[in-house]
């Protein structure tokens, strides 16, 4: 890949872009901003992510399908990103940007000036929404780069349960997905987000998810990640408020030549925060997964309470996964656990279930569903969970 | 002599190329309650995980023979089908794995048959939710238990317990049984050997080879035959009185009389 990227993508793309919209002055110059910082930027040191072979002159900006499921309720507005820069703008202004950050590599400035498509969806305040919101992202072909972006702005007191599907047509050449999920919970309420990623085995995903909790509010966050060629998305938790918590759990679950990485952070801003990190990885064949994570407490964070677990499963000889749980802790009156275990299935557990009759295969089969399970069975959506579980059930 | 007794012979097995069982004649009865008692460490587990299969034993001289078959030649999952059943010492935690289902594969793994599709000679539901009622009721066990996940946080107890579940659900014709009354209380005690003694009775022909270091299980399960294991062999038989006479005077006297000192 060449040290520049500017080479590399078309300008003529990013120029069409602007000028089939009629956007207000500030995401005009937001654009322009992100894709000279696109153009000047040098080449990220992934060393956990394989880029060997991409190449984004490969790919023609295109929009991802957008469904969206859901009955509607009062005090619920779910709009095409598009509509809500018009309608509204300064919530936009001020969510826009906060997980996909220019300033963090060429891929979140790239993103930045190509976001089409996506959605926004607003909860008033003291409205506790009942029903699940359904949305979708889907790429039909080969050959496109889709940016879309789901910003979820909640006010005090008010909660809602949102799964975001990422999901491609069954294609053989790649496509690009520059995801961004970029929420904010207000205070006293509560967001539950579910992101399931099963795109087919080609594509590359690059991106960004962020969720700031305010005070004294609550997040359930779960990412699930199944699907593409190579995978490289930060997630940032920011328990700004007083009294904030969160409750995170994940799987990656990789075979063939998929390289999936996530970065989650953590981190403690408020006083009094909870959090929780539970994520399993699941490599087969010459797969690699990577779970980069970091859990940050300032001094501000005093009275945090703070837990991280991540467990490794190696189904193949030639399948790798890193785990790096770093620890960054500025305040005294803190609690924080973190347990990282990686390794083969245990011999023990085959052998007990063989000794009440199961054949190795289904033996080693129970055992893999079983520890996956415990975060599929987390899926809010039973269609969205049949699809992951049969993904999985090819995999083992 | 029944091909539907156990029979070991001259067995040898070495754990990490170590010698722990030398020379082992046994036979299990068809029908009968064998008690195996031995010190700690005498090899009367790596006699119970050989007979099961597990990988980390190796044979290395012997045979075992049960309903004409050479056991020795078998998978553990196979050994299962044929009728063997080994509740565990220690038995295995298997997270996101519910009791429930677990058993519900193993019972269609039994029933499975080559050539046939397996959906035809699974369990029903309906019969199975009715068949795993009656024997967790039997057992005297919440019917949560089937929703937890295999022995994941399971008091020591409760893991015997569910041993003793798997064997009801499996209905072995041999059922070695490692030490299931370590970790019950008297009243665990009691729900487990008499829920043995009613698949016992279910099943007259069941042999079950008991190993226990008190004589307190041996009240409620009755043996026919008692061995004694000491470092690697079979050093002594006889009937049910051996095992009081073990629990009054310890396994000094015999290493003695076998080995010739004390120590
Ligand atoms: N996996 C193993 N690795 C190394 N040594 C082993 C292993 N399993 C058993 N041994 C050794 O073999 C010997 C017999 O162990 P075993 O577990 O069969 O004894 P046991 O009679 O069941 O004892 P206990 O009454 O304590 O249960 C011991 O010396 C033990 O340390
Ligand atoms: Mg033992």
């Amino acid at each position: 890949m060449p040290a520049n990227l500017q080479s590399t993508f078309d300008v003529a793309q990013f120029e069409a872009l602007l000028a089939s919209r009629n956007e207000p002055e500030w995401l005009t110059s937001r654009r322009h901003e992100a894709w000279q910082s696109f153009e000047t930027a040098e080449q990220p040191d992934w060393r956990r992510t394989n880029l060997k072979g991409f190449n984004l002159a490969d790919y023609s900006v295109a929009e991802a399908e957008v469904s969206v499921e859901f009955a509607g309720a009062e005090g619920v507005t779910i709009l095409p990103l598009a509509e809500a820069i018009q309608s509204h703008a300064e919530l936009v202004q001020r969510v826009l940007g906060s997980a996909v950050q220019t300033s963090r590599d060429p891929y979140s400035a790239l993103n930045n000036a190509l976001v089409n498509g996506g959605l926004f969806i607003h909860v008033a305040k003291d409205v506790a929404v009942e029903e699940l919101v359904r949305i979708r992202y889907h790429v039909a072909n080969a050959g496109t780069i889709v940016a879309p972006r789901t910003l979820i702005v909640t006010e005090r007191h008010s909660s809602i349960n949102v799964i975001e599907e990422i999901s491609s047509a069954d294609f053989d050449a790649s496509a690009v997905v520059l995801t961004g999920v970029e929420i904010e919970v207000g205070d006293g309420g509560q967001v539950n987000f579910s992101s399931v990623q099963i795109l087919n085995s080609n594509v590359y995903v690059l991106g960004s998810q962020q969720i700031r909790i305010n005070r004294d509010a609550q997040a359930e966050w779960l990412n699930v990640v199944v699907g593409s060629a190579v995978q490289h998305v930060t997630l940032e938790a920011n328990l700004s408020g007083n009294g904030s918590s969160v409750n995170w759990n994940g799987l990656l679950y990789g075979n063939g030549k998929q390289n999936l990485l996530v970065a989650p952070k953590l981190n403690h801003i408020g006083l009094n925060t909870e959090g929780q990190i539970n994520f399993k990885t699941v490599v087969d064949d010459e797969a690699y997964a990577v779970f980069d994570g970091m859990v940050k407490i300032p001094a501000t964070g005093q009275g945090t309470n703070s837990d991280l677990r991540e467990n490794a499963l190696h189904l193949s000889k030639t399948s790798r996964s890193d785990s790096i749980p770093g620890l960054e802790i500025d305040a005294n009156e803190v609690k924080a656990g973190h347990g990282s275990t990686s390794g083969q299935i245990d011999e023990e557990q085959l052998f007990y279930l063989q000794s009440r009759g199961l054949p190795f295969a289904e033996a080693k089969r129970t055992i893999v569903l079983g520890f996956v399970g415990e975060i599929i069975d987390m899926i809010p959506d039973e269609a969205v969970r049949e699809r992951v579980e049969t993904i999985v059930a090819d995999k083992v | 002599m029944s091909a539907n007794n156990l029979v070991i012979r001259n067995l040898h097995v070495a754990v990490d190329g170590k010698e722990i069982l030398k020379g082992i004649n046994l036979t299990i009865e068809e029908g009968k309650i064998h008690a195996i008692m031995g010190p700690n460490g005498s090899g009367k587990s790596t006699l119970a995980y050989t007979l099961a299969g597990h990988p980390r034993y190796e044979v290395t001289e012997g045979e075992v023979w049960y309903k004409g078959q050479d056991v020795l030649d078998l998978e553990p999952n196979d050994r299962s089908k044929l009728g063997l059943f080994l509740a565990f010492q220690y038995p295995v935690a298997v997270a996101g794995v519910t009791v429930a289902n677990f058993l519900r594969a193993a019972l269609n793994a039994h029933r499975a048959q080559e050539g046939v599709d397996p959906k035809s000679t699974a369990i029903p539901m309906a019969e199975y939710r009715k068949v795993i009622k009656s024997r967790m009721d039997m057992l005297e066990m919440a019917p949560d238990f089937a929703r937890r996940y295999l022995n994941e946080g399971f008091s020591g107890g409760e893991k015997k317990r569910l041993e003793i579940l798997q064997m009801a659900m499996l209905q072995p014709s041999i059922s070695i049984m490692d030490e299931t009354d370590s970790g019950l209380d008297i009243d665990a005690l009691k729900i487990v050997a008499e829920g043995v003694n009613k698949v016992k009775t279910e099943k007259p022909e069941l042999g079950v080879l008991v190993i226990t270091h008190y004589q307190r299980l041996l009240n409620y399960i009755k043996p026919d035959y008692v061995h004694v294991l000491m470092n690697g062999q079979i050093v002594r038989e006889g009937g049910p009185e051996m095992a009081l006479e073990l629990e009054e005077k310890g396994y000094d006297f015999i290493r003695e009389e076998v080995f010739g000192n004390a120590s």
